[in-house]
C-alpha cells in the first residue's frame, strides 16, 4: 500500500512538474501536465485524441490549462517506445488557453536539430503551436524513420506521443494539426501523410528524400492535401530520383504523381510562376475528398528551405518565395473535413 | 576558456571576513581580475543571506568597467533559498523554479546572462530529464552559457550525459565537486565520469578549509582565521601529523603547502580550474600563482603516501 501511494506520489511531481510528493493538491497555477516524463493522468487519456474517436473537434485537455503561456518556447522530455526523446514546442503571442489553436508539426532533416527546424522554418511566428520533435541518432546521425540510415525506432508512434502530449498539455484545435519537413523530415511527413490522416490534415515536404521507408502504408492510404517544394539542382536529393545514402528515391515527379493518383485528381495542373525560375503546379480538379496537390518546382534551386532566414543544406537559396508562408496558407485552407 | 584557479565568492557579505563589506569584497575581486583569474564562482544561496554574495559580486563587477567584460561568471540554483524563489516543494530542479530562481540570480548580478550555470545539489524528485530540458530552454533563451552539476554523483552525470544525448538536449559540460588532497572520494566516481564524457571538474575546498595552507598547526590557528571561529571540530579532529608531513614535503621542495595543494589538483586529469576562497587581495595573488608547480611522477607517489588515494569498493 506504501508503494502505491508514494509511486502515485512520484506522479504528481512528473505530471506537475514541480509538486511535492506530500502536496498534490498544492498546485495553484492549476496546470494539466507539467513538462516532464510519461505520466498521464486518466483525464489526459480520455482527452488525448486518438481515443476521441471521429474526426476531429471537441477542446483538447490543455484547454484552460497554464501549463505554458503566450509566446513561451519550451524544450519538452518525453518517453516513447522506451526511450527517452524531446521535442521543442513554442506557443504563439496571442495564444490563450481557452483558445483552440492549430498544431504544426515540423520535422528536421538528417544531422539536425528541432533547434535548426526552428530557426529554418519560422513556423512560431505563426497563430499555430509549433511542434519541432527532435530525431534520434542511431550511429548515423539524427534522423527520421523510413531512410536506410535511420535509427531503430518508431517515430510514428512518436509524433502520435507528442500529439497526446501536446493536445494534454495546450488547447489544441484538432482540426487543424499539420505537418512539414525539411529532407528526411519531408520523407517522415510522406509516412505520416499515409498513416497519421487521422490526426493530420494537411502535409508539407521541402526537398523530400522519398526513400521506399517513408512510402510503408501507402497503398492502403487515403486522399490527403500534399505540397512539395523541390529544386532542380538539389544535389541531396536530385529531382529526378536516384540511389543515396539511404537507398532507393522516387523521383519528384514520380512522388508528385502518386499523391495525385491517390488523390484522383485529374493529371493536368493548372500552371503559373510566382517568382522567376519557379514552376507552381495546383492540382486541384476532380480531386477526391476536398483534397489537392500543389508541387513548386524550383529551376536551379538546391537543397534548401525556400525563403529561409538561415541558409541550411546544399546548392542555391530561393529568397523570393516563401515556403514557410506558402505552406502556412495552404494547411489553413486545409483544415480536417 | 577559464583560469586555472578560480575565485570561489562563498565568503562574500560573511560576517568576520574582511569580505563581509563591499569595499573587502571589491578589492578582492579586482585583485583576482588584476592577477588573471577569469572564473568567479558564485550561487545564489552563498552569503549571510541568500543572495548576498551575487549582489555583492554584480556590485563588484560593475566597478571593474570593461575588465569585466572578460570575466566568467558561475552561478547556481539548487540549495535552499528560504523562500525566496517561492514555495519550492523541495523540487528545486523543476522548470518553474528554475525560471524563478536563474531570473533572480540575473538581477542580482545585474547581467543578462550566466556564463555557467550549476545545478547545485540534485533534489531528489524532479527527473532529470525535466531538469535537462528545463536548462536547455534558458541556454536557447540565451540566459545561460553554459550548464553544469555540481554535488552529483558519478552515476548521475553519466545518466544525464546520456540522457542528453539521447534527447538532443544541451549537456552539462562542468561538474563542481569536493576534491583536495585530503579527500579525494571524487577519484572513485565522479572524476572517471567526467573523463569518459569529456566533462571538466571544478574542485571546491582546494584547502581543506584551509587546512591545507600550512596555517594550522597541532591544533593552532592564527587569529581572524576561518577554522580558529567557525569549525573548531575541525581542528580537534585533524590528522596534524600527516599535515606535518605534508608541510614538510613542501619545504623539501622549496614550495608552499599552498602551492602543492593548488597544483596537485591543477595537475589531476580533467580539474579544468581550482575554485580557491579568498578572504583578502594577498590571499587571491597567492593562489593565482600556486599552480606553477608540476608534480613529477616520484613526487604523486610520495604525497600518495601522506594522502591515500581513497580504498576501492569494487575491481574498477
Ligand atoms: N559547489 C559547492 O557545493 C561548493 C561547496 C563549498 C564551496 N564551494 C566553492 O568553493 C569555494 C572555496 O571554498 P572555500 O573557500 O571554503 O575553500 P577552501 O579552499 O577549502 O578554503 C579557503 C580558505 O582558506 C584560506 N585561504 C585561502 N587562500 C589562502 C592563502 N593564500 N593563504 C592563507 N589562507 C588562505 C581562507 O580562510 P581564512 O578565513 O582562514 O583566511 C579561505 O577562506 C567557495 O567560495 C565556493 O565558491 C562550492
Amino acid at each position: 500500500m506504501k508503494k502505491i501511494i508514494r509511486a502515485l506520489g512520484a506522479v504528481a511531481v512528473l505530471g506537475f512538474g514541480l509538486v511535492a510528493c506530500s502536496a498534490p493538491d498544492a498546485d495553484v497555477e492549476g496546470s494539466g501536465s507539467g513538462a516532464s516524463g510519461s505520466a498521464s493522468s486518466s483525464e489526459d487519456e480520455s482527452s488525448g485524441g486518438k481515443d476521441s474517436g471521429g474526426k476531429n473537434s471537441g477542446r483538447t485537455g490543455g484547454c484552460g490549462a497554464s501549463t505554458m503561456r503566450a509566446g513561451e518556447s519550451w524544450s519538452v522530455p518525453i518517453e516513447s517506445g522506451g526511450k527517452h526523446r524531446m521535442y521543442q514546442v513554442t506557443t504563439p503571442a496571442e495564444y490563450q488557453a481557452d483558445d483552440q489553436t492549430p498544431v504544426v508539426l515540423a520535422f528536421h532533416g538528417m544531422y539536425e536539430h528541432s533547434e535548426t527546424m526552428k530557426r529554418l522554418s519560422g513556423f512560431s511566428d505563426k497563430p499555430a503551436i509549433a511542434v519541432y520533435p527532435q530525431g534520434l541518432d542511431g550511429g548515423q546521425g539524427t534522423a527520421w524513420q523510413g531512410a536506410g540510415y535511420s535509427p531503430k525506432t518508431d517515430d510514428v508512434e512518436f509524433t502520435e506521443d507528442i500529439l497526446d502530449r501536446v493536445e494534454s498539455d495546450l488547447c489544441v484545435d484538432k482540426d487543424r494539426v499539420f505537418a512539414a519537413g525539411f529532407s528526411n523530415g519531408g520523407g517522415f511527413v510522406n509516412l505520416l501523410a499515409c498513416r497519421m490522416s487521422d490526426r493530420i490534415s494537411a502535409f508539407a515536404s521541402v526537398a523530400g528524400a522519398y526513400y521506399e521507408g517513408t512510402r510503408d502504408g501507402c497503398e492502403k492510404a487515403s486522399p490527403e492535401p500534399f505540397m512539395e517544394f523541390h529544386g532542380t539542382e538539389d544535389g541531396v536529393m536530385t529531382y529526378r530520383g536516384g540511389d543515396g545514402k539511404g537507398g532507393k528515391y522516387l523521383s519528384v515527379e514520380d512522388f508528385v504523381d502518386e499523391w495525385v493518383v491517390r488523390n484522383g485528381c485529374a493529371r493536368d495542373a493548372e500552371v503559373d510562376h510566382p517568382v522567376d525560375g519557379v514552376e507552381h503546379r495546383l492540382y486541384e480538379r476532380k480531386c477526391r475528398s476536398d483534397t489537392e496537390v500543389q508541387q513548386y518546382r524550383i529551376d536551379g534551386g538546391g537543397h534548401t528551405w525556400p525563403g529561409a532566414p538561415v541558409h541550411v543544406g546544399q546548392g542555391r537559396d530561393t529568397p523570393d518565395l516563401h515556403a514557410t508562408d506558402l505552406i502556412w496558407d495552404f494547411f489553413t485552407d486545409h483544415p480536417a473535413t | 576558456m577559464v583560469s586555472t584557479v578560480g575565485l570561489g565568492c562563498n565568503n562574500f557579505g560573511r560576517a568576520g571576513t574582511p569580505t563581509e563589506t563591499q569595499e573587502g569584497t571589491d578589492s578582492v575581486v579586482s585583485a583576482a581580475v588584476d592577477a588573471g583569474i577569469t572564473l568567479f564562482d558564485v550561487a545564489d544561496v552563498y552569503g549571510k543571506e541568500p543572495g548576498t554574495s551575487e549582489r555583492m559580486f554584480g556590485q563588484a563587477l560593475r566597478g571593474l568597467g570593461k575588465a569585466a567584460d572578460d570575466v566568467v561568471v558561475v552561478s547556481k540554483f539548487g540549495m535552499d533559498m528560504k523562500g525566496t524563489n517561492g514555495a519550492d516543494h523541495g523540487a528545486r530542479g523543476s522548470r518553474r523554479y528554475i525560471n524563478r530562481a536563474l531570473d533572480a540570480s540575473l538581477e542580482r548580478l545585474g547581467r543578462d546572462h550566466i556564463d555557467l550555470y550549476f545545478y547545485h545539489t540534485p533534489d531528489g524528485v524532479t527527473p532529470p530529464e525535466e531538469t535537462l530540458a528545463a536548462l536547455d530552454d534558458v541556454v536557447r533563451a540565451g540566459k545561460v552559457r553554459y550548464i553544469g552539476t555540481s554535488n552529483h554523483a558519478g552515476w548521475q552525470i553519466a545518466d544525464a550525459d546520456h540522457l542528453a544525448s539521447e534527447t538532443g538536449a544541451t549537456r552539462y559540460v562542468a561538474a563542481e565537486n569536493h576534491y583536495n588532497l585530503l579527500d579525494r572520494r571524487a577519484e572513485l566516481e565522479v572524476l572517471p565520469a567526467a573523463q569518459r564524457f569529456g566533462i571538466g571538474v571544478l574542485p571546491y575546498f582546494p584547502l581543506a578549509n584551509g587546512l591545507l595552507t600550512g596555517k594550522y598547526r597541532h591544533g593552532t590557528a592564527p587569529d581572524g582565521s576561518r577554522l580558529s571561529h567557525s569549525k573548531p571540530g575541525l581542528l580537534e579532529s585533524t590528522d596534524w601529523d600527516q599535515i606535518e608531513r605534508f608541510v614538510a614535503f613542501a619545504a623539501e621542495r622549496d614550495l608552499s603547502p599552498l602551492d602543492v595543494a593548488f597544483s596537485w589538483l591543477a595537475s589531476r586529469p580533467q580539474v579544468a580550474s581550482v575554485i580557491a576562497g579568498a578572504t583578502s587581495p594577498e590571499q587571491v595573488r597567492t593562489n593565482a600563482a600556486a599552480t606553477s608547480w608540476v608534480p613529477g611522477d616520484d613526487d604523486l607517489a610520495a604525497l600518495d603516501e601522506i594522502f591515500p588515494a581513497p580504498e576501492k569498493i569494487a575491481l574498477f
